[in-house]
């Protein structure tokens, strides 16, 4: 099973879910800035990396996780890489897209766009690192309910 | 091999370069050819993802359209790492025409939602799309 957090920019939110589902950041509080910043990809992503599902590791359950940025395309994102995976006579079951953003706050958003779209990375680093942590408990719920939806390797896989 | 061709709504460019491919129109169609290909202008809406079979290729290959929004590079990236996540299914050819939708196709796209204009909005884009064939011609070729 393939798990794909997606978000805006594919650089704070996203990162973060993908971190937490994959156990590189902690689950029972929230993670610190350094924590943060170790995560890969974290406040990394540039323009030209929009649409790149990159790859950030196996979950205990074998799941595949990836991030993606898919900017303002929302729920029309997921209907074009379903439309994608019919052409590959893929099976829709085995991708589940995760969209983060509805637990992204105004200070990631601001953040975001200084750090990543001006390039002022200093200063919008500190108010994503903000925002991240007054949003992680919500990307933490957000990951639980994501695992409790797909708990086990399918037998398929094994 | 399965070729799909993006425009912004899947049904303007793309069904044209794909429907050249299929070898259902020439190089130089007229505009009543155009318009009377199955999916063309068949939007309902502005919503991307609408994917449509167009037919085969001499090579056959099956060729599809695929309406992506205005996010034609992004969707590209997505669809040749989806390929590699994919890895094991089939193989997909990704041909990006949406530049061949000029603005003028885009407001007859606007106006083809409109019921009481719909005729000549289809109308005015197959006209533009021929004039515009000699350069999916290219594309397609190439």
């Amino acid at each position: 099973m393939k798990l794909i957090y997606n978000c805006y920019g594919g650089s704070h939110s996203s990162v973060t879910s993908a971190a937490i589902h994959l156990g590189l950041l902690p689950d029972q509080r929230t993670a610190t800035k350094e924590e943060l910043l170790k995560v890969p990809y974290y406040d990394a992503q540039v323009a030209q990396d929009h649409g790149r599902i990159r790859f950030l590791g196996y979950d205990e359950n074998g799941h595949e996780v990836y991030v993606v940025g898919r900017m303002n395309l929302g729920a029309g994102y997921e209907k074009i890489i379903r439309s994608l995976v019919v052409v590959l006579e893929g099976r829709q079951e085995d991708i589940a897209l995760v969209d983060t953003m509805p637990y992204v706050n105004i200070f990631m958003m601001i953040g975001g766009y200084l750090s990543r779209r001006l390039g002022f990375s200093r200063v919008g680093r500190s108010i994503i690192i903000f925002g991240t942590k007054l949003s992680y408990h919500r990307f933490v719920r957000l990951v639980k309910s994501v695992k409790a939806r797909f708990p086990s390797r399918p037998e398929k896989y094994l | 091999m399965k070729v799909v061709f993006f425009d912004q709504l899947g049904c303007y460019a793309a069904v044209v370069a794909a429907a050249y491919m299929a070898g259902i129109i020439g190089e130089n169609p007229q505009t009543t050819e155009i318009i009377k290909l199955d999916t063309f202008a068949a939007h309902h809406d502005w919503s991307p993802g609408n994917l449509n079979y167009i037919g085969r290729n001499s090579q056959n290959e099956e060729l599809y359209t695929l309406g992506i929004g205005k996010r034609g590079s992004l969707i590209a990236a997505s669809a040749q790492d989806l390929c590699k996540i994919m890895a094991g299914y089939e193989e997909i050819k990704i041909i990006d025409v949406s530049a061949y939708n000029s603005p003028i196709i885009k407001i007859a796209a606007y106006l083809k939602l409109n019921r009481m204009l719909q005729r000549t909005a289809v109308f005015i884009a197959a006209y533009f799309l021929k004039k515009r064939m000699p350069q999916i011609v290219r594309k397609v070729r190439y």
